[in-house]
């Protein structure tokens, strides 16, 4: 009984050991407003409540001596206060907004994301695939974007003013030395790699990162897939030809590797064009990818090789009889990159690549011009995150390309072998610095040696960001970029030094949920161009003597949903570009570089019919060209270019994809403006020929089916 | 009196488990009471505290990341919506470190990605439209038995099939078979995840 009694005390002891303290305060952010439904507790405890419509908070706890008070709210830093349970009581606390990329101000130049980070993408990654009129080419599909001179029959990317050469390629950050294929004039050059193995690309036309050089214009850096997801099979059927993919999967290392074999005889035959085919292009290509993970870091390995030929008749103004031309081409590229994180704050990267390209050119079975070239390129960088708000990158460059080219006569005694070989070796930092989640700046210095004439620039780029509200920024921008010059004037002076171009940009960026709209303003200064006397064949006397400027402004507007099931967008680029370079007597507008491109893009789900419908509709302003019959120079001008261009892409099955395209299905008769021949004839006048494409229209149909090991994956999916 | 010390030093030693295993019982309880009436956010928020205070248990855990990434269906900002499925993200790793290869993570991770896709599918897609299928595959394959596993699987392979126009009747008698499953469930760990019969059963009949 006696025991019984001392049980009954022992259980009050023992409650009343859970003695209570009740907790209180208010919960505010920084601008003072209460933050609604904070988790507020006791670590290590359940005692806790989350806060009112006032930020207050009242709970109990039985927590004793010091303790650690914690406040948690979605989107703000998790705070957590120790002190004894006493002392939060009718407490105040200010908790501040989480640091994070999503919700800071952006700073890089003018850049043109088109990948998974909802934040900076502005294309979605299937994009490049489903423009209408751009037939699976990563190029075409870039050049409905502000900022680029679309030269339809040449195909490559043209940026705010600079020839093709200016706009580097990258693929994961190492250089490609090749990028687009051989064609002849009149039939537009692709690039050499299908986006299929890429998820996304980075576009910039201007100030971008310390971490490119050799670029006056753009830069294009194309990301390979980190990690795919299933191991399948791809297999396309198409009118130009068939292509086979495959994508293995292992618990630490995969390998995808897609081939495709085009051939354009059938369709030449089918849908017969202006140029005199004796065999239409084919080629065969295949790519592969390997990766593998290793504790922190990724090693991914890339490989590329393409096998081209065509030959055909062709005959110009200045030629009496037409030329036989034969052209083979083979190339082959690689690269290998490394990153890892290395603790908490820095990640490491290292990267290798190397290509070689090689032409093979027949002319009338009489003469042969060998061209190659050779070059690699490592990269090693660095990132030190030192604060949250401070990032580092910093890094070295090493590049080196030997170009071969032989020129040989059949008949006459006519040999010309020529070679340049150079390597550039550069250095960068760049620091990423918010003052604010709302201010911001970029700062970064490039310096670069040239092994042939030892010279060596120094070149700052600086960004600064500023939010303004919820939705939009402005950022500025400055950048000194250098180049060296066309490597065909290599072979005839090597003492030519790097060509140089300023960037100016001024940007504006709004975007809420279903729209993103862009203006930005620029200014570009040229200065050391290459000019020479005497004709491109035969320069003579080069020296740096050239410059330039553009300006002008860009206008982009996405909107996805604005309309149901549609998501368009407009783009629009005016361009007043003017440069003294090469042979030209005075300052002019190079015919590359027109002055106003219109795209609009549009593509509409129909969800009856599993299909989408892809419109482009693309204008530019009439090229200039010279006309040796007139006074002045190259200040004729063409006319106006428009496409508009369709794509169907019919959901058969889960499996497969149908898919229909035709560009300029108007068939609109498009030309670029007059070739003038050579020499005047027998009154005095240079004869013209219009340029026109050798092909009006293109058509495209071609079936894909996707076998995966896993029944539910679909090509729904890629839509 | 070397008994009535034992006694005493028992007394403290039992009421103190007892204390804590009713605290979480009764924390447990709480929250689910508070998101049946409808307070997910102070349900969240206690399913948070617990899977805090219980360093080794997963089950709190699952339930505070269950909320999140079934609440951020209904989200309309999408900067909101994001965080919150980061949330999730995070939240259904902490989960795994508690109870690696579980079924039930598992397959709710599947739902997180669809979060994802269901928001934005142009962008979220082509990621994870396989890693769904992946993850609910691999609970189904962790655990046959998981009926909840079965039934996110079956869901989402309706969904496409609804889309492709295809026959849903086999879907539906999948998910009929499963309801035997659902009612046979070993309940001895508590709080474990035992929901799903219901929409099963809806979802069965669900194929005129």
């Amino acid at each position: 009984m006696k025991k019984a009694w001392l049980l009954i005390i022992c259980l009050f002891l023992t409650a009343s050991l859970f003695s209570q303290t009740r907790l209180s305060g208010t919960v505010l952010n920084k601008s003072k407003e209460a933050i609604i439904g904070a988790n507020v507790y006791i670590d290590g405890t359940y005692d806790g409540t989350i806060t009112d419509e006032k930020g207050q908070f009242s709970f109990e706890t039985t927590a004793t001596d010091s303790v650690v008070f914690v406040i948690s709210y979605i989107g703000y830093e998790t705070m957590y206060f120790s002190g004894l349970v006493a002392s939060f009581q009718d407490r105040n606390f200010t908790i501040k907004e989480a640091f994070s990329v999503m919700n800071a101000v952006e700073v890089s130049g003018s850049t043109f994301k088109a990948g998974d980070n909802s934040k900076v993408s502005v294309l979605k990654p299937l994009d490049i695939l489903t423009t209408a009129g751009s037939m699976g080419d990563v190029m075409a599909a870039l050049q409905t974007l502000p900022g680029t001179q679309s030269n339809p029959e040449d195909g490559r990317l043209f940026v705010r003013g600079g020839d093709a050469r200016e706009s580097q390629i990258y693929v994961d950050g190492l250089r490609v030395f090749s990028p687009y294929s051989r064609t002849i004039g009149g039939t537009p050059s692709r690039g050499r790699y299908s986006p299929m193995l890429f998820k996304g690309v980075s576009f910039s036309t201007g100030g971008y990162s310390a971490g490119f050089g050799q670029a006056l214009s753009g830069v294009l850096d194309m990301n390979t897939i980190d990690q795919p997801t299933d191991t399948e099979t791809n297999i396309s059927l198409m009118t130009v030809g068939l292509g086979l993919g495959h994508t293995m999967l292992g618990d630490r290392q995969s390998l995808s590797f897609n081939t495709s074999y085009v051939n354009l005889s059938a369709y030449n035959w089918l849908v017969p064009g202006r140029a005199d085919w004796i065999k239409p292009y084919r080629a065969f290509s295949g790519e592969a990818v390997y990766r593998y993970k290793t504790e922190n870091g990724l090693f991914k390995s890339y490989w590329a090789l393409d096998n081209g030929n065509f030959s055909l008749y062709q005959q110009d103004i200045d030629s009496t009889s037409p030329q036989k031309i034969a052209i083979s081409n083979n190339n082959w590229y690689g690269n290998s990159t490394y990153r890892t994180t290395i603790g908490d704050h820095h990640s490491f990267y290292w990267g290798l690549s190397v290509g070689r390209n090689k032409d093979f050119i027949d002319l009338d079975n009489q003469q042969n011009v060998d061209q190659q070239l050779n070059g690699w390129h490592s990269r090693l960088g660095l990132k030190t995150i030192v604060k949250d708000h401070f990032i580092l990158n910093y890094g070295l460059d090493w590049y080196q390309q030997t170009d071969d080219f032989l020129n040989h006569s059949n008949t006459e005694e006519f040999f010309v072998d020529s070679k340049v070989q150079r390597s550039i070796s550069s250095a960068f930092i760049e620091s990423d610095y918010f003052l604010s989640k709302d201010l911001a700046f970029k700062a970064g210095l490039r310096l670069e040696h040239h092994s042939i004439t030892d010279e060596v620039q120094l070149s700052p780029r600086v960004t600064l960001a500023q939010k303004l509200g919820e939705k939009g920024q402005i950022s500025m921008a400055y950048g000194q970029f250098y180049q060296e010059v066309d490597q065909n004037l290599l072979f005839f002076d090597q003492e030519l030094y790097q060509e140089k171009a300023s960037h100016y940009l001024l940007n504006y960026n709004w975007k809420n949920e279903k729209n993103i709209l862009r203006l930005e303003g620029y200014y570009k200064d040229y200065d050391g161009l290459v000019q020479f006397d005497g004709t491109e064949f035969f320069p003579e006397d080069l020296h740096n003597g050239g410059d330039g400027y553009a300006y002008g402004f860009d206008v982009f507007w996405r909107a996805n949903q604005v309309v149901r099931n549609v998501d368009f967008w407009v783009s629009y680029s005016w361009l007043e570009h003017q440069r003294q370079h090469r042979n030209f007597p005075t300052r002019a507008t190079p015919n590359f570089a027109t002055q106003h491109n219109l795209s609009l893009v549009s593509k509409t789900w129909i969800n009856k019919l599993r299909s989408q419908i892809g419109l482009t509709y693309n204008i530019i302003s009439g090229r200039p060209y010279e006309n040796p019959n007139t006074i002045g120079f190259l200040n004729e001008q063409g006319k106006v270019y428009q496409n508009l261009s369709m794509s169907w892409s019919y959901l058969v099955s889960q499996q497969s994809i149908l898919f229909v395209s035709a560009s300029n299905i108007l068939n609109r008769k498009n030309n670029y403006g007059y070739r003038y021949a050579q020499m005047p004839d027998i009154n005095g006048i240079y004869p013209g020929e219009l340029i026109r494409p050798n092909d009006d229209q293109f058509f495209f149909v071609g079936f894909f089916l996707t076998i995966s090991s896993d029944k539910m994956k679909n090509q729904l999916d890629n839509l | 009196m070397k008994n009535i010390i034992f006694s005493i030093a028992f007394l403290f030693f039992t009421t103190g488990i007892i204390h804590a295993q009713g605290q979480y019982e009764a924390g447990m309880g709480k929250a689910f009471n508070l998101w049946g009436e409808g307070e997910t956010q102070e349900a969240l928020a206690l399913f948070e505290r617990i899977s805090n205070a219980e360093s080794t248990n997963w089950i709190p855990t699952y339930y505070a990341a269950n909320l999140l990434v079934s609440t951020a269906f209904g989200i309309e900002d999408k900067d909101a919506r994001i965080a919150q499925l980061e949330k999730a993200k995070t939240t259904i790793e902490q989960a795994h470190l508690k109870s690696p290869d579980n079924s039930e993570i598992v397959s709710l991770e599947g739902l997180l990605y669809m979060g994802y896709v269901a928001m934005d599918p142009p962008t979220y897609a082509m990621e994870y439209g396989p890693k769904i299928a992946q993850l609910l595959q691999k609970a189904v394959t962790l655990n046959p038995d998981n009926p909840r596993a079965h039934a996110n699987m079956i869901e989402y392979e309706m969904g496409t099939a609804r889309f492709f126009g295809q026959d849903l009747q086999p879907f539906c008698e999948r998910m009929a078979a499963l309801i035997p499953k659902f009612e046979n469930q070993d309940l001895r760990e508590p709080f474990a995840p035992s929901y799903g019969l219901e929409r099963a059963k809806a979802l069965s009949k669900d194929c005129q």
